[in-house]
């Protein structure tokens, strides 16, 4: 015979009579309702997922006021001695190179860099501290790589170089090098205004494999160690740099993509759209930080 | 090859001199490998030697151990006005030189 | 470091290592060498040489000094496969064999590069 029902809770012999149950249930279908009405199914925004490690402090998208600290103050005595040494920083080695490029004539009309721009220690002083910029002629993001090869194109009627190429590294070291010493002054206005917005979002959005957004890493955990790395703010104010892994100087676009990389997530190619915004709202954050180019990291 | 050297323009005799080269080589290890998994070619400079008052005072023989773009701290007896000339040479054959004066004062 | 020296007894002192002991990078470890010598006619360096015991290659370079160095010391950057001790034997005119070591600790980058 099977049992007779009977609830613990009220008492009640029959399931009609059951006055816990029936409200229960019904209360609790109506919450999980509400709930899965209330809740934003969209991707959240970084602010309002807290971070993996129960840390604080919040995010913060305002830029980091009053000035960020350079990544050269995270990096070891060697480094540091390294990047300060003009003869034995071995980037300078690719400013000495660009030296040359800038003297030797290029393309169709048989012109230098310095047919147009005279010395370069006159001509390009605090240049490359303000990119990047706009385009304004395309309306797209302008970096100093960027700026070169439109010279080279458009000016020396010659072809671009390929990023990561000897002489595109070489040219950007030693434009950068130029305006060693002095204040980022990269502007935001109404015209690039939306790219900055861009790359604000792209910052703080998470990404890849890992679900990690640029912020979690370079705002919130800086100072604390990944394996045997500090985690600096991620700043470009030393790029063009010569990295010890990579045993060569790469670009600042580089660093960007194995960032991409390590969080799993997919790899914009280089000069991607991406990948400039990012750039405009990186020189934007690290507005005031000197320049440091060519730089020396690990 | 670019190289980079770091001459003292003058010296008094007898006084050591702290010269310093920098030179733009990958120094290929032999063991990296390609997408394909095909090994890069090893080449490195294997050599480096520098010349002043006629003999060699400096000789580096090298192999895939030392990094990238090679940097050599050395020192040189200041003896006479003259020429330091440095000379060297990777695996695939191609080799540098460059050439720097110093004047010795008594 | 036998093989260095053909055999002969390689004594420990007066060669110091100056290299740091928490690597940045294994592709690059500044290290300067220095050998306490006069470096006069009579008594000076011949040689010096770098060993890394666990490196593919050991023998990492060998220097050539001459009484016109005024001093036996080299300061340049190397390659270093794993945590090892960097040692440099000096050869000195006198047919005697020195060395001298310093262990160095090599990490491995934390995040990926790009895939190129």
């Amino acid at each position: 015979m099977a049992r007779r029902f009977w609830c613990r809770w009220c008492r009640a012999r029959d399931r009609a009579g059951c006055d816990l149950i029936q409200p229960m249930w019904w209360l609790w279908f109506m919450s999980i309702g509400i709930w899965c009405a209330v809740t934003p199914w969209s991707s959240h925004s970084a602010e309002s997922i807290p971070p993996i490690f129960s840390i604080s402090p919040p995010a913060s998208s305002t830029p980091l006021a009053p000035l960020g600290r350079s990544g050269i103050t995270f990096a070891s005595p060697d480094i540091r001695q390294l990047q300060a040494d003009n003869f034995a920083n071995p980037g300078m080695l690719w400013v000495t190179r660009g030296e040359t490029i800038w003297r030797t004539p290029s393309g169709v009309k048989g012109q230098a860099c310095a047919s147009c721009h005279q010395d370069a220690q006159q001509s390009m002083q605090g240049v490359s501290a303000r990119y990047p910029r706009l385009d304004t002629g395309r309306g797209t993001i302008l970096n100093i790589e960027g700026q070169i090869n439109r010279c080279r194109q458009e000016q020396q009627a010659t072809t671009p170089w390929v990023y990561e190429s000897a002489d595109l590294l070489a040219m950007t070291a030693y434009l950068n090098y130029q305006s060693r010493g002095m204040p980022i002054a990269v502007t935001i206005d109404t015209d690039n205004r939306t790219q900055w917005e861009r790359g604000k979002a792209i910052f703080h959005r998470r990404q890849g494999q890992m679900n990690l957004a640029c912020v979690h890493c370079h705002e919130q955990l800086v100072g604390r160690k990944l394996l045997t790395d500090t985690l600096s703010e991620g700043h470009g104010n030393a790029y063009p740099i010569y990295r010890l892994e990579w045993q060569t100087v790469g670009s600042l676009q580089r660093r960007l993509r194995s960032c991409f990389n390590g969080v799993r997530a997919a790899i914009p190619d280089y000069g991607a759209e991406e990948l400039l915004a990012l750039e405009l709202y990186l020189g934007w954050r690290s507005s005031g930080l000197t320049v440091e180019a060519p730089g020396v990291r690990r | 090859m670019l190289a980079r050297i770091q001459v003292p323009s003058q010296a008094r005799r007898g006084e050591v001199m702290t010269i310093r080269i920098s030179i733009q080589h990958a120094m290929e290890t032999g063991y990296r490998l390609d997408d394909f998994g095909r090994a890069y070619p090893k080449n490195v400079i294997h050599t480096l030697s520098c010349h002043y008052g006629g003999k060699e005072v400096f000789r580096a023989e090298m192999g895939s151990g030392i990094a990238a773009n090679p940097y050599f701290e050395f020192y040189v007896l200041a003896d006479q006005s003259g020429e330091l000339r440095f000379e060297w040479q990777d695996d695939s054959g191609v080799g540098g030189a460059e050439r720097a004066t110093v004047q010795v004062v008594t | 470091m036998r093989e260095v020296s053909g055999g002969a007894v390689v004594n420990p002192g007066r060669v110091i290592v100056d290299t740091p002991t928490l690597a940045d990078n294994g592709h690059s470890i500044p290290v300067r060498i220095t050998v306490e010598s006069p470096m006069t006619p009579e008594d000076y360096v011949q040689r010096v040489t770098i060993l890394a015991e666990r490196n593919p290659r050991p023998i990492v370079a060998s220097f050539m000094f001459s009484p016109a160095s005024g001093r036996a010391e080299v300061m340049t950057r190397i390659r270093l496969a794993d945590i090892q001790d960097v040692v440099a034997v000096a050869q000195l005119a006198n047919g005697t064999y020195w060395y001298g070591q310093t262990k160095v600790i090599v990490t491995e980058l934390a995040c990926l590069e790009e895939v190129r």
